[in-house]
């Protein structure tokens, strides 16, 4: 009895978790080299998403992330095989599928998130970009 | 706008073709409740022969999703045939391979409890029943499916050695 209170306890708090934290995207610190660079092909930035074979959520976040792309100009969408890129995998601490990253034009990794995306954080993150950018590299 | 969206080669196979064959994404939720339903009465019951038996069916649902798809298992089949035409329509599609997988890890938690029981490990039954109704409750009232998660964090552990 104890045990099926806890259990719905402790999946509930994860799933609450797992909602507040889905899709928002928070800052990441400049690297000198950005393993995603070579990615960077849009014009002001670039999303890219990493996909797995089990994530049934990451078609939906691929159209979605499309949908805000369309929306602004300059800004693409990049979609990656994690299972191909394990290395990158590795090297960016993707834990989760879809996690996605917001590249700027010169491919640094502006900010990052995972999960269900939200249309509204991701035109956000863009917002965020353009106001940052005469700050970052000169 | 964007003029072209780069994309890889080797991600062909996860998004636009999925509307045509994917299901309806209900179906796998309705199985995660009914699967909540009787491990919670599993849980109910303690460390006993019942939970075991109990556990034992939900083992078997598990075993019909991975051998047939999600769609396919006990649960997707009640829900397409008399689940489905009572709900509005949808045109929302899933791909049926991440919750086939997480099955796999459904089956492989209760599977490992039923074992442990037989053999008289004490409490490995109701354990295995609380670890799979934190899945399952996940998937059925967030839509968040645990199992799936467990993928990519596999490969990385299995990647570093």
């Amino acid at each position: 009895m104890r045990l099926l209170f806890l259990s719905l306890l402790v999946a509930t708090a994860i799933g609450v978790l797992v909602r507040l934290r889905d899709g928002r995207f928070r800052t990441v610190n400049p690297t000198e080299v950005s393993p995603l660079a070579s990615f960077a092909s849009g014009e002001h930035a670039t999303f890219v998403q990493f996909s797995s074979q089990t994530c049934s959520t990451c078609p939906r976040s691929l159209a979605l992330l499309r949908d805000v792309a369309d929306q602004v100009d300059d800004v693409d969408v990049v979609e990656l095989s994690a299972e191909n890129h394990m290395d990158l995998v590795q090297v960016l601490d993707v834990r989760r599928s879809p996690t996605v990253f917001l590249l700027d034009a010169h491919g640094a990794v502006h900010a990052r998130t995972s999960g269900a995306m939200h249309a509204d954080h991701a035109r956000a993150a863009i917002a965020e970009l353009v106001e940052r950018k005469p700050h970052v590299r000169t | 706008m964007s003029a072209h969206e780069a994309s890889d080669p080797a991600a062909g196979w996860s998004s636009p073709q999925l509307s045509a064959q994917g299901i309806d994404p209900r179906g796998p939720r309705f199985s995660a409740g009914v699967t909540s339903v009787v491990l919670t009465v599993t849980l109910l019951l303690g460390d006993t022969t019942p939970a075991l038996l109990l556990l034992g069916l939900v083992a078997a649902t598990f075993v019909t999703g991975v051998v047939s798809g999600p769609a396919g298992s006990l649960t997707g089949t009640v829900y397409r045939r008399w689940v489905a035409p009572l709900l509005p329509t949808t045109r929302d599609r899933e791909d049926p391979g991440p919750p086939r997988f997480a099955q796999a890890v459904g089956l492989t938690i209760s599977a490992a409890g039923i074992a442990l029981g037989l053999i008289g490990v004490p409490g490995a039954v109701p354990i295995a029943a609380a670890v799979a109704l934190v899945a399952s409750f996940l998937n059925a009232a967030f839509g968040f499916c645990l199992g799936c998660e467990l993928y990519l964090l596999g490969r990385r552990f299995l990647d570093r050695g």
